[in-house]
């Protein structure tokens, strides 16, 4: 073997190992990247958001005090399903971020509750909340 | 040479057995946790007690009228509350919660048809699977110029909410 085509051979072999590398940790990346989507896909998802935000609504009513005014931001959530719907009445508060019945969760405190869903641009709040006035 | 490639090639399906099986456990974990519902029942429980006790005390001492006013208008009408899930999850929405009420040797309950389905199941309760969660309060107030021992007992149902 001259020394000319052992040194050829020797620059594949080198090319290959590098190609392979290469090749892994892009299949590496690729599979982080797909699992980090599930992860945060899963926990920002319709029902998940749904259950969580009615509960949290409901525990709010429940500790409230008739004259109270509470402020729940909730622009993320909205931002991601524009045409949400937070319903409270009847002991009852209703979220609704599909087309589907959306999910409801009761609260026991006697109390009037008018929601809306209100753009604020003032000091501390800046967003989309959803503003409950406890009567 | 051929035993380096057949080395090489080892250690990929080697990797790719890593890789499955660490895909295969953070799937499962994420689907397992997302999957479980939130339990607020405690909360629940904790705010209704607080309210219950705001009910009949007043800057510490017993407010003497409660025991009657519970006795004749019900304990909701007195405390403000509405004992009844109205979401329709539930068949008996009006069984959800319990509230048990003792001052020294007088004892009132919100609703005696859930007592015996719900009472049993605190002494249960470090089994913590599908079963309603209770919270106990016990303290002391002023009756009539002396301590008097109070004991609440707050049972939340909603199990088919909160832990199904």
């Amino acid at each position: 073997m001259s020394f000319r085509l052992y040194h050829e051979m020797n620059k594949m072999k080198k090319g290959n190992i590098l190609m392979e590398n290469v090749i892994f940790i892009i299949l590496i990346i690729v599979f982080i990247s797909i699992l980090f989507v599930f992860v945060t896909r899963q926990g920002s998802n319709q029902s998940v958001l749904e259950k969580q935000l009615a509960k949290q609504i409901a525990l709010v009513i429940d500790e409230a005090e008739p004259g109270t005014q509470v402020q729940i931001r909730v622009e993320d959530e909205f931002n991601k399903y524009p045409g949400g719907k937070i319903q409270v009445d009847n002991n009852v508060v209703n979220v609704n971020f599909g087309s589907g019945a959306g999910y409801s969760y009761g609260y026991f405190n006697k109390v009037n509750v008018e929601s809306n869903i209100l753009d604020l641009n003032s000091d501390g709040f800046k967003g989309r909340y959803l503003t409950l006035i406890i009567k | 040479m051929i035993n380096k490639i057949g080395g090489d090639r080892l250690l990929a399906i080697y990797w790719f057995i890593m890789f499955v099986i660490v895909i295969i456990g953070l799937v499962s974990g994420v689907s397992i946790f997302f999957s479980k519902p939130l339990d607020i029942r405690e909360a629940e429980g904790n705010i209704l007690a607080d309210k219950l006790t705001n009910c009949f005390i007043n800057k510490g001492i017993y407010l003497s009228s409660f025991m009657d006013r519970f006795d004749s208008e019900g304990l909701e009408a007195v405390c403000g509350l509405v004992l009844e899930d109205k979401t329709g999850y539930y068949e008996n929405g009006n069984e959800q919660y319990y509230i048990e009420f003792k001052i020294g040797d007088k004892i009132a309950s919100s609703n005696d048809a859930v007592k015996s389905k719900l009472h049993g199941l605190c002494e249960q309760e470090d089994l913590r699977k599908n079963i309603p969660i209770c919270v106990n309060r016990n303290f002391f107030v002023l009756k009539d110029d002396k301590f008097e021992k109070v004991e609440i007992l707050v049972i939340v149902d909603k199990v088919k909410q909160n832990a199904l």
